[in-house]
């Protein structure tokens, strides 16, 4: 029983692995972009490159209801089904939202693990500082806790007014959809 | 052969093939009804405002009806409208850029505005003179005058404006450079925030402004809609930005805002 078990899991992990590595991305990809533009947010002028088991997706301007809002240098989408990731690297967000927040975004990190099955996770770091984000996908709830840094701390005093400060310091956002 | 069809591992070879099989046969038949290209931003640029201030002093103390002069010939055959059916109500600038007035005397009330460069007709206006402007049509040119009219005649009416206008105001591009390389000290001195209709944005209320601010002696007030600025409706951040961003290349802004549910223009020059 146990080794009938076991052929079936390897069996399995074989077709998963086939059909990841057979998948569409680049089409599954377009797909999600028309999904985002429903939402007004399209991103545009980027090089898409299937590599087998990711999707590598290079400098990419994302806009928002038609304002430039950022510009993505690296994005790396990993679907393994049991677990998924998209890792950003390097954003320079628009200068208009520069009397917001400081510019440059150096590491953006959201996965989803099947051990994990009703939370999505993520973490970003940045001249902002670093940050730790959760989605709550059952009751659409989304918590950041915000580490901020000096430059934050300094200039950026009225963005900061808009979290609730906890008592080591940090800054928490909660927002339910 | 019967050896090797029973062997272990032509059975597993055989299963993985089928499961590869299977998994690019889903994986086509996602490929084909998913969409083969993506989205694009493709929004057309306009870096010209679209907004020329005229003076409308000047055409309504040098009321006019058109006279025609032909430089090179006085009649155009390729062309329906001649252009001595043509009225020269204003001109504004000089012989590289500006603006001229015209109407056809068919309906004098109806006037249209063209720069230097553009076609009324048929004709390009091609240059401005001090009481005249040079047309173009073909290869051939014509002049048409601006002359006074007889005593009690004018052919232009009175100019109606929908909004409340006010006199131009001054002001300082030192003062602009300074907010667009300091964005957040706007923020300092104004509040804004989108006005919807229906979920689509309308306009931009002014929630907040500070007393002797630069933006308090522009005129804005607390509760004012922005809802147009050099006569492109606001009905988007884009909207608002490319505004924004091209700011420098401006001369003249008008504003309107919605003041106690009246349309109220403010108009800056900027120098």
């Amino acid at each position: 029983m146990v080794k009938k078990l076991s052929i079936f899991l390897v069996y399995a992990l074989f077709f998963m692995a086939a059909f990841i590595y057979f998948t569409p991305k680049i089409s599954i990809y377009y797909f999600l972009e028309k999904e985002l533009q429903k939402q007004g947010v399209v991103i545009s002028a980027e090089e898409a490159v299937d590599s087998g088991f990711s999707l590598q997706l290079s400098h990419a301007n994302i806009s928002y209801k038609g304002v430039d809002s950022a510009k993505v240098a690296n994005l790396e989408v990993n679907i393994f089904e049991l677990y998924n990731s998209v890792n950003v690297q390097d954003i320079l967000l628009s200068s208009a939202a520069e009397s917001f927040v400081p510019l440059r975004v150096n590491t953006i990190d959201v996965s989803y693990s099947v051990l994990n099955p009703l939370h999505v996770t993520g973490s970003a770091q940045g001249e902002f500082g670093s940050l730790e984000m959760e989605y709550t996908i059952l009751e659409n709830l989304v918590q950041i806790t915000l580490e901020p840094s000096k430059l934050m701390l300094k200039n950026y005093k009225s963005t900061l007014g808009n979290l609730v400060k906890s008592e080591d310091g940090g800054y928490s956002y909660v927002k339910t959809f | 052969m019967s050896k090797l069809s029973n062997s272990t591992l032509l059975k597993i070879f055989t299963k993985l093939l089928i499961l590869l099989a299977l998994a690019k046969a889903i994986s086509l038949a996602l490929w084909w009804y998913l969409p083969s290209d993506g989205v694009e931003l493709n929004i057309k640029e306009n870096y010209q405002p679209k907004y020329q201030r005229v003076d409308f002093k000047n055409i309504l103390e040098n009321k006019v009806i058109a006279v025609v002069e032909t430089k090179v010939q006085t009649t155009d055959t390729s062309s329906s409208i001649s252009i001595t059916n043509m009225i020269l109500k204003g001109l504004y600038g000089n012989a590289t850029q500006g603006y001229a007035i015209v109407s056809l005397k068919s309906n004098s009330r109806k006037t249209t505005i063209i720069a230097l460069g553009e076609r009324f007709s048929g004709y390009t206006l091609k240059e401005i003179l001090i009481d005249s402007a040079i047309f173009t049509k073909g290869s051939k040119e014509y002049i048409l005058s601006l002359v006074k009219p007889k005593k009690g005649k004018s052919s232009i009416s009175k100019v109606t404006r929908v909004a409340q206008s006010s006199d131009a105001k001054s002001v300082a591009r030192s003062d602009i450079m300074y907010y667009s390389k300091h964005p957040r000290e706007i923020w300092k001195d104004i509040s804004i925030t989108e006005v919807k209709e229906y979920g689509k944005i309308k306009g931009f209320k002014v929630i907040k402004i500070r007393e002797n601010s630069k933006f308090a002696s522009l005129g804005l007030k607390r509760g004012d809609v922005i809802i147009r600025a050099n006569n492109v409706d606001l009905k988007s951040y884009r909207d608002a930005l490319n505004i924004y961003k091209n700011i420098s290349k401006i001369e003249t802004m008008q504003i309107v805002v919605m003041r106690n549910n009246q349309e109220v223009e403010l108009v800056y020059e900027i120098n």
